[in-house]
């Protein structure tokens, strides 16, 4: 067995060398297998041509797995119970789609575009929740969900475009009339992006709220915020853009940062992307400022602030649709699949909570077939029922 | 070893395919090829036997198949005797297992790219350029660029987990 994991382990190793560069570590354990023998150098560059690779590829999509699934699961039929065998055609929907499963099953994938059958039902699941809506400064409210494209006038003067997932706001030439402020207010299972009087752009995840002025007058530019954006912000040093996220402010030049701050997390998450950040928590004298790359967490209950490096991919996936996780927590993982499924999750044991995953899939997969990934790694039991997920210890 | 079904199944759909294209590098006929695997998992699925890990149940299947197909070729003399010597050694075994793991995790973290950027990808790696690909895909020449670029660095991310948690999987 151990030789098995070697050229396993081998094999990983090229396979991450195709794609960038290894550790020094890894190149030296890579290296060392290299000068063993002639035998595996030859190995090695016949398995480096990348035409090769490519006739592999074409030779993988030509193998009918299916026909052979049907071929091996009639010459084992006789031992099934009835159980089993319902079990196979609730799970029939899934051997029809090119379901991809990592080596460890950790990863979760499905090109949409190959889905057109599954695309339904996602839809039907979301015919039924709360709309994404405006708020104009005279509480009266705009649905957001339709399609069509309209232009809205605001009681200063400021014209508003919209067309389908996206606002934009008209910079309005005379700026003596009062400050006006409208929200926007997206519920889970949504996003949406807006385009500000100054050209900024932010991107609305579910289950959050932007408050803004239709206009930006006086010295800074200040928005409100609860839940999570992403935000790209038009460079103006005259004018600092401000966001305020309950009770910590964010001060930006022109840059490009994400922030999640749900109130059910007691905690506000700035990711900066390029430019730079100053994140004030209140009643914390002291701002700090943050590189690209870099993330500031700020605990609301304490009011510590902790500065660290992240892979800004994880924190922002979002606003592209994917849904992306590296070694997180299982409940950080699902309270953002809740904010976006409308789910209500129940946890047997409180330790599945800790257990960390990894997984990559579009928002557009059907929660079944995540949560079916999810059971397929053996760390856990999941039973659906409706919206309601019970997760146990396996 | 539980028999369930649907997580068998699961495994099946995983490793059927590259046991498949395995099994043809000794026996040439992909349906030859298809039946000797089939073998495999009928003795996986009734045999008694316990496996530790994953990478247990792939030697399993890597050791069976290969007997079935050495014993497939021996018993209907197809092969020279020269060409059977050498798919007997052990080198020729483990060659045709790196290969297929080693193009089987490429395949993998590309599969797992976001559409366009696995579009994009595939093009490249059949040496479709920059531009081309802009034109297949009405895209900015720029946006190629970008969608490349990331596409690369979540291979990266990919690929670095694969190795990681490999080790934390537990097939049964």
């Amino acid at each position: 067995m151990d030789k098995i994991d070697h050229y396993i382990r081998i094999s990983q190793l090229i396979a991450r060398e195709v794609n960038y560069e290894l550790t020094t570590e890894e190149k030296l354990e890579l290296d060392n297998w290299l000068n063993e023998s002639k035998e595996n150098l030859d190995l090695y560059h016949s398995i480096r041509n990348r035409e090769k690779f490519l006739d592999w590829d074409q030779q993988l999509h030509q193998i009918n797995t299916e026909k052979g699934w049907d071929r091996f699961e009639s010459t084992i039929k006789p031992h099934w119970s009835i159980n089993t065998f319902k079990t196979v055609l609730r799970y029939a929907a899934v051997i029809l789609i090119p379901l991809f499963l990592s080596g460890i099953g950790y990863f979760i994938y499905n090109d949409i575009s190959s889905l057109p059958q599954q695309h339904g039902q996602v839809k039907d699941q979301k015919q039924m929740k709360p709309m994404a809506r405006l708020i104009l400064a005279d509480g009266s409210k705009v649905n957001l969900e339709n399609q069509e494209n309209v232009a809205l006038k605001e009681k200063d003067g400021t014209l508003i475009e919209k067309d389908a997932g996206r606002l934009k706001y008209q910079n309005k030439a005379n700026e003596d009339s009062k400050v006006l402020y409208n929200t926007v207010e997206i519920p889970n299972g949504a996003n949406y992006q807006l385009c500000l009087t100054d050209g900024t752009k932010v991107y609305l995840n579910s289950m959050s709220a932007l408050k803004f002025p239709t206009q930006f007058s006086g010295k800074t530019r200040e928005v409100q915020l609860t839940g999570e954006a992403y935000f790209e912000v038009v460079k103006d040093k005259e004018h600092p853009f401000l966001v305020n996220v309950s009770g910590t402010r964010i001060e930006v030049l022109g840059t490009s940062f994400n922030v999640k701050a749900y109130s059910d997390e007691n905690e506000i998450v700035t990711t900066l992307v390029e430019g730079s950040v100053k994140v004030n928590p209140s009643e914390v004298d002291k701002s700090t400022l943050l590189k690209p790359g870099q993330q500031a967490v700020v605990d609301v209950k304490k009011e510590g602030i902790l500065v660290q490096d992240v892979d800004v991919n994880l924190f922002t996936s979002w606003k592209d649709g994917v849904f992306l996780f590296k070694a997180k927590r299982l409940e950080d993982i699902m309270n953002e699949l809740t904010r976006w499924y409308d789910l209500k999750v129940f946890y047997m044991n409180p330790a599945v909570k800790d257990l960390r995953f990894g997984g990559h899939f579009n928002k557009d997969e059907e929660f079944e077939s995540i949560m079916e990934m999810f059971e397929l790694t053996r760390k856990i039991n999941i039973e659906v029922n409706g919206k309601t997920i019970l997760i146990s210890a396996k | 070893m539980k028999r369930k079904t649907k997580e068998f199944q699961q495994f099946f759909e995983r490793f059927y395919p590259m046991l498949c294209l395995f099994a043809q590098k000794y026996v040439q006929d992909s349906d030859v090829a298809a039946d000797m695997v089939q073998e495999s998992f009928i003795k996986l699925w009734k045999g008694k036997d316990d496996f530790e890990n994953q990478s247990a149940v792939k030697a399993f299947l890597y050791t069976v198949t290969r007997n079935n197909c050495l014993n497939y070729l021996k018993h209907n003399k197809i092969v020279l005797d020269y060409s059977l010597q050498v798919m007997e050694k052990d080198l020729f075994y483990r060659d045709h297992i790196i290969e297929q793991e080693t193009y089987m995790a490429i395949h993998d973290a590309i599969e797992v790219l976001p559409s366009q950027g696995k579009r994009v990808v595939e093009m490249s790696m059949r040496g479709i350029k920059n531009p081309e690909i802009a034109e297949r895909l009405s895209i900015s020449v720029n946006t190629v660029k970008s969608v490349k670029a990331n596409a690369y660095r979540l291979l990266r991310l990919r690929l670095q987990d694969v190795v990681v948690l490999l080790i934390m999987f537990v097939f049964l």
